[in-house]
């Protein structure tokens, strides 16, 4: 089959983009352990969330040497616990649920943006490195009052 | 009336193959906008990590 010597340059180009797009999508799946915030296929029922462990106790706790797990649930129109104190510098493994409807959970200015699905835990890790107050926000309409769903985390 | 220089290169050569000259311009325009706006993106996320 004949090919203009012009075409081959270009199909060679898509190509080797094809590949460059997918190869770094690959590195950071599994060699950097990118995954989706519902990878962990956790589920819970949510008319019980509040006696389900961890649940029923949302807060943070320490994990580790720098690194916390915050516990948190979402609901119409707000999310547990009301306030968290992060120190500078430490990872934190975001643990959520929601309790009633699907809800957001999106930090503006940071990677973290997930949806709460009812009956499932979604996870995402973030490490805090510039001191502040985090707004936390719900980015799925849940409701009449979804716009005044957030909460703050401050970092220092 | 006589034909351009130009004008019968053209021909000649779409006599054996077509001429993409203009297709190719099109095509690295376009693919150096996706790979720029791609890396782009991918910047942006790795910043906010």
């Amino acid at each position: 089959m004949h090919i203009h010597k012009l075409e081959k340059i270009w199909l060679t180009i898509g190509i080797s983009m094809l590949f460059v797009f997918l190869g770094v999508l690959g590195v950071s799946a599994f060699a950097m352990g990118l995954q989706p915030p519902s990878e962990h296929h956790h589920m819970l029922d949510p008319a019980k969330v509040y006696e389900t462990a961890p649940f029923d106790k949302p807060g943070l706790r320490q994990t580790g040497d720098n690194t916390y797990e915050a516990v948190m649930t979402a609901f119409t129109f707000g999310y547990a616990p009301d306030k968290m104190e992060i120190p500078l510098g430490a990872t934190i493994d975001f643990v959520v649920t929601s309790q009633d409807v699907v809800h957001g959970f999106e930090i503006p200015g940071t990677n973290i943006n997930m949806m709460i699905v009812p009956g499932e835990v979604s996870h995402v890790s973030h490490k805090f490195t510039k001191p502040g107050e985090y707004l936390i926000l719900c980015n799925e309409y849940c409701g009449g009052a979804h716009e005044f769903m957030k909460t703050t985390i401050i970092v220092k | 009336m006589e034909m351009k220089e130009k004008d019968q290169a053209v021909a000649a050569a779409t006599d054996e193959q077509p001429v993409l000259k203009g297709t190719f311009a099109a095509v690295l325009l376009l693919g150096g906008f996706l790979a720029v706006t791609w890396f782009a993106v991918f910047l942006l996320f790795l910043s906010r990590q």
